[in-house]
């Protein structure tokens, strides 16, 4: 199996717990035992990575209580796989940079944040005339769009409620509703902040999945999204630290 | 507590691969509405309860 | 204050040349064959092209944006579809015919327009639009707009409430943009065709739709230019072309003129344009006649002040 298809597949395994542990029927997702479980290390580790923020949606959500054996998972994670200071892709480090924030945050250990330091100024991330490739990248910032973050990115996502609008409508008639899906989970976002949105977001997020909709990391987006669109905008996150 | 100690590090073609993952394109092709006459919902409107067209136009 | 950049208008004047020169060299293509009666076996062969190429020489004429001798040129291609429906016996023999068809009034107005006129089509579309029958004839509410307009280009009195009939149409109930089709495209923009009265009357838009068409019309451009479906697109430039604030992006202009052969055909989409001229005629007369269209109505709001 390739490299990709193993990273793919522990990814996937992973958003299955995840999901679990945020709709309360599966448990607690106890990334420990989900790496010592499994069969090929590096790819759950690979997984720890790729879904980053989303990891800690259960604690955020949920209100799960973070353990101190799941914050040393996510930081032997970025041992395996240290975080770039210039990534092949911009939403890399910005994805890094979010799960390091959050780690630290709930482990109560701010030395974590060093495992993925704060990107350097980046002037993609500015609402531009290319609206739609501009949600490319957005999309790929999805997993920003979570309790508790905020920063350079999601100011950029206040400037482009119009283009984030616009890039729902476009991926949804180009039939990719992964994309869609991400880009949905930002307005989901924003409306949870008090933005005023020109559509909405809760019509065009079931439409995606009914029509479109495969796979547990594209259900996790679903999910949390969800979450934004139920709860009262304002709402802070359930854990935010241990005591 | 972790059962295993372990030390691994990943090679640059993973880590690209992980990158990949990461920072998914969007579907590279679109499968955009085209003309479907068949999926026309207002032909449908009609064709149902429409009278039978006579074989020879009356010139009506 | 309407601003029109100046890729767009060149874009637009050469869209507008070309186009006009189009259907001008090749108006013989489009003329209706010898036998043709009033009551047409397949009025969507001939018919409704002739029209449509009057319609876009009108505009034109109207717009008065081209040089002398385009404005020549458009003159005589109405000329030319005029005597095709024999000085306007054919629309009135159609309209005596089957006393409920829209379509003849809908083919005078661009000659009423343009100063055509024939006394008993006047005289048959004053008694007949005193018919509830014919007011109420089952059309698509896009299609209700056409008429109507068309029976204000003519001077019938008024009967339709303008509004009613945007608000019935899908346009008008501010819909989920991404749950639109490739048809329900085209009865978007001909809603602002009729509206604007194709451009002439911004206003005519309501304005809260104008405010959904400007937030929405970059996605739909966007959707179908990238699977090349380059008539849509014209006409989606002509909707941006006619808001209040138009909605003119220099790439979008710019994509279709350069798509524009030097004769001026305008292909309809991606798929290759026939050999054969007649084909040729029949596959891509309407994208020609958009983009005349297209081309006239930015160039007439750019001279707006």
């Amino acid at each position: 199996m390739s490299s990709h298809s193993a990273f793919a597949e522990a990814a996937d395994a992973l958003a299955v717990s995840v999901l679990g542990a945020l709709s309360g029927t599966g448990g607690a997702v106890q990334l420990a035992r989900y790496v010592d479980d499994a069969p090929d290390t590096l790819a759950a580790l690979a997984a720890v990575r790729v879904l980053g923020a989303d990891v800690f949606s259960p604690h955020l959500l949920g209100g799960d209580p973070f353990q101190a054996q799941d914050a040393a998972v996510v930081a032997k994670a970025f041992d395996a796989f240290p975080a770039s200071g210039a990534p092949d892709e911009p939403a890399v480090a910005h994805r890094d940079h979010a799960t390091a924030v959050l780690l630290a945050r709930l482990s109560g250990d701010d030395t974590l944040r060093t495992v993925a330091p704060a990107p350097p100024e980046d002037a993609a991330l500015a609402p531009r005339d290319d609206w739609s490739g501009w949600c490319v990248l957005m999309a790929q910032l999805a997993p920003l769009a979570a309790l508790g973050l905020d920063g350079p990115v999601h100011e950029a996502a206040r400037a482009g409620v119009l283009s984030l609008s616009r890039g729902v409508s476009r991926s949804i008639l180009r039939r990719d509703f992964p994309t869609a899906l991400r880009l949905v989970r930002w307005l989901a976002w924003l409306r949870h902040e008090g933005a005023e949105l020109p559509l909405d977001p809760d019509v065009a997020a079931e439409h995606a999945w009914l029509v479109g909709g495969t796979g547990p990391r594209t259900a996790l987006d679903l999910a949390i999204a969800r979450h934004f669109l139920e709860q009262r905008p304002g709402t802070p996150p359930k854990e935010t630290a241990r005591p | 507590m972790l059962t295993k100690e372990f030390t691994l590090t990943a090679t640059p073609a993973q880590t690209t691969t992980l990158s990949a993952l990461m920072a998914e394109p969007e579907a590279a092709v679109s499968d955009a509405p085209l003309y479907t006459p068949e999926a026309a919902g207002f032909l449908l409107a009609l064709l149902l309860l429409s009278p039978k067209e006579p074989k020879e136009p009356r010139g009506k | 204050m309407t601003t029109i950049p100046e890729p767009v208008t060149r874009a637009a004047r050469s869209m507008a040349d070309r186009a006009l020169s189009w259907l001008h060299a090749n108006r013989n293509l489009g003329g209706l064959p010898p036998d043709t009666t009033e009551t047409m076996a397949d009025p969507d062969s001939v018919y409704k092209p002739l029209g449509e190429t009057t319609l876009a020489a009108s505009l034109i004429l109207r717009d008065g944006v081209a040089g002398p001798g385009r404005l020549a040129a458009a003159q005589s291609l109405m000329d030319f579809t005029w005597e095709q429906f024999r000085h306007g016996d054919m629309i009135y023999e159609r309209q005596l015919r089957h006393t409920l068809m829209t379509d003849p009034l809908e083919m005078y107005a661009p000659f009423v327009r343009c100063g055509y006129r024939h006394e008993g089509l006047d005289r048959l579309l004053a008694h007949r639009s005193r018919m509830r029958s014919a007011g109420s004839v089952e059309v698509l509410p896009n299609r209700r707009l056409a008429v109507a307009n068309a029976a204000r280009i003519v001077g019938l009195p008024a009967t339709e409430d303008m509004g009613a009939l945007a608000a019935a149409t899908w346009l008008g109930a501010r819909p989920e943009p991404w749950a639109v089709n490739w048809i329900t495209a085209y009865a978007v923009t001909h809603t602002v065709f009729h509206l604007t009265d194709w451009g002439a009357d911004p206003g005519g838009l309501p304005p809260e739709l104008t405010d959904y068409v400007r937030t929405w019309l970059p996605v739909w451009i966007d959707v179908w230019s990238e699977v090349g479906q380059w008539d849509l697109v014209t006409e989606l430039l002509v909707v941006g072309a006619s808001l209040e604030d138009p909605y003119v992006r220099p790439e979008d202009w710019e994509a279709v003129a350069a798509l524009q052969h030097e004769d001026g055909l305008v292909p309809r989409d991606s798929d290759p344009v026939d050999d054969d001229p007649q084909q040729r005629f029949t596959d891509h007369q309407h994208t020609v006649v958009v983009a005349a269209v297209a081309g006239s109505i930015a160039l007439a709001r750019a001279g707006q002040r």
